[in-house]
């Protein structure tokens, strides 16, 4: 399944550039593109939009008007929003309007991936990797890892991982069968592209844990073995997704 | 004292001499009188020039505070247009880029100075209008008369670009065609300038609504520190046309 996508801008090169970019992504599918809101809108209230690229400075209506009309009624619609704009003073409006994110002109496709990323994980389609952006989220469909822990690449099974902290330069990969972590010299955004984003989710800035080992979740809190880990707010409606998958 | 002097004498004061003494005074009087007049003056012309001085200072203060600025936002859109145009059209994103880069070359130095050439002025315009073209939709119509200027006259850098920026703002529609006209024609030494748009309402909190015409204010005030009496600026909306209009007319002699 493809994440559905409209492109709006009044300037006709502009707009040629974000279809381009659009196209050229595997998990992105451009049904419209507009070169003014108005229209747009008349688009997306008819149709089944997911995510919209758009400028801000545009005649008659504005980026950042559509983006509120849109928000105002969250609920019928889950349309979202990443700007494309030369107007860096309004990106904290644009968070306002809870827009994905906020890509500066001119960009590059590396940016515009880095945005459309960002979407591809909010919508939570998992399955194919996204694209190929780094050898590390190509993840192999093998059951275990490999981990650097002291000069030697340790061979570790996924099942076997709880979950994985942030410790300094270095992450504590903590395991079902062993009473003391793994230490390994990586990010926590290495691991969470190591590891199968069906399996693992990140839930805090020092935490990544296995949706396999949760043995309950209290509010905000989650329990596993013996080990209480918050979520973090910017992981909050991730997780809360997650959790309503299974709740409804 | 007299008894020392003259002994026996018995001590017999002159007459005073009363004509004498008011002389004295009179010359006293005078030439205080005539010295304080003259540090007097001496510090009124001093005052003089040093007020003549602040007031030249504060003008080109405000001068420098009022220089026209071109829009930043100009510059990110029309390289994002050339970064796509790079993947359609090579030569003409080349040219674009060129256009840009003598554009910029104006703006950075041409516009710290007090004046400059009008030529290099209206090429300045040209560039502006020809990397705008990019911009546009084919709903607006772009009229360009733009008059190369036969012998080099000295004018104020870009001294018209708020106008530009303001037929842009007010003069795009995403729904109707639309008509921006540019004239610019130098005769003798006055130069006649002429902006036509149509007026459409700007969407209340688009960026460039909380711009609110403080380029158009700057430049009136510009206009009369730099040529007073010397130019004449009429604008507005003409009633008949419903077109917004600036007839900018400056004698650059």
């Amino acid at each position: 399944m493809k994440i559905s996508c409209v492109a709006i801008d009044d300037e006709p090169l502009a707009l040629d550039l974000l279809s381009k970019f659009i196209q050229q992504t595997t998990f992105l599918e451009l049904v419209g593109k507009f070169s003014n809101a108005i229209e747009a809108l008349g688009y997306i209230n008819q149709h089944e939009v997911n995510l919209i690229f758009m400028d801000i400075q545009m005649p008659d209506l504005s980026g950042m008007e559509l983006a509120r009309i849109l928000d105002g009624k969250k609920n019928s619609s889950p349309t979202r929003v990443i700007f494309c704009t030369a107007y860096h003073q309004f990106a904290l409006e644009g968070y306002k309007v809870e827009a994905l994110d906020y890509l500066l002109k001119p960009y590059s496709y590396e940016d515009f991936l880095a945005a459309a990323t960002k979407a591809y994980q909010y919508f939570g389609r998992i399955g194919t990797p996204a694209q190929p952006t780094s050898s590390a989220s190509q993840t192999p469909a093998a059951d275990y890892i490999f981990l650097k822990v002291e000069y030697q690449l340790v061979k570790v099974v996924l099942k076997d991982i709880t979950h994985v902290e942030a410790y300094k330069d270095y992450v504590k990969v903590h395991l079902k069968s062993k009473n003391h972590p793994l230490l390994s010299l990586t990010s926590m955004k290495n691991m969470e592209e190591l590891l199968p984003k069906d399996r693992f989710m990140r839930v805090h800035r020092s935490f990544i844990i296995s949706l396999d080992h949760i043995d309950s979740i209290a509010k905000n809190v989650i329990h596993i073995g013996n080990q209480q880990i918050a979520v973090g707010d910017l992981y909050k409606e991730q997780f809360s997704e997650f959790v309503s998958r299974w709740t409804n | 004292m007299h008894e020392l002097f003259n002994p026996g004498k018995p001590y017999l004061p002159n007459k005073r001499w009363v004509p004498g003494d008011v002389f004295q005074m009179l010359l006293y009087v005078i030439s205080i009188g005539l010295s304080t007049s003259v540090a007097l003056v001496e510090k009124w012309q001093k005052d003089e020039a040093l007020r003549g001085e602040l007031e030249r200072q504060r003008i080109n203060t405000e001068l420098s505070y009022l220089k026209a600025q071109i829009n930043p936002h100009f510059f990110f859109n029309t390289l994002n247009n050339i970064y796509s145009l790079t993947t359609l059209d090579v030569s003409k994103a080349q040219e674009a880029l060129l256009k840009l880069s003598r554009m910029m070359r104006y703006v950075l130095y041409e516009n710290q100075k007090d004046t400059t050439l009008l030529s290099k002025e209206v090429k300045f315009i040209e560039d502006y209008l020809e990397l705008m073209k990019m911009r546009l939709s084919q709903k607006v119509h772009l009229l360009v008369k733009l008059e190369e200027p036969k012998e080099d006259l000295i004018i104020a850098p870009m001294l018209f670009l708020p106008f530009l920026e303001n037929c842009f703002k007010h003069g795009v529609s995403s729904q109707q065609e639309s008509e921006i006209s540019i004239s610019l024609e130098v005769m003798g030494d006055t130069v006649f300038f002429e902006a036509k748009n149509s007026i459409f309402p700007i969407p209340p909190d688009s960026p460039e609504a909380l711009e609110n015409g403080i380029g158009l204010v700057n430049t009136q005030r510009r206009l009369s520190l730099l040529y007073p009496e010397k130019h004449r600026l009429k604008l507005g909306k003409d009633e008949n046309s419903g077109q917004y209009g600036v007839h900018l007319t400056i004698n650059l002699a």
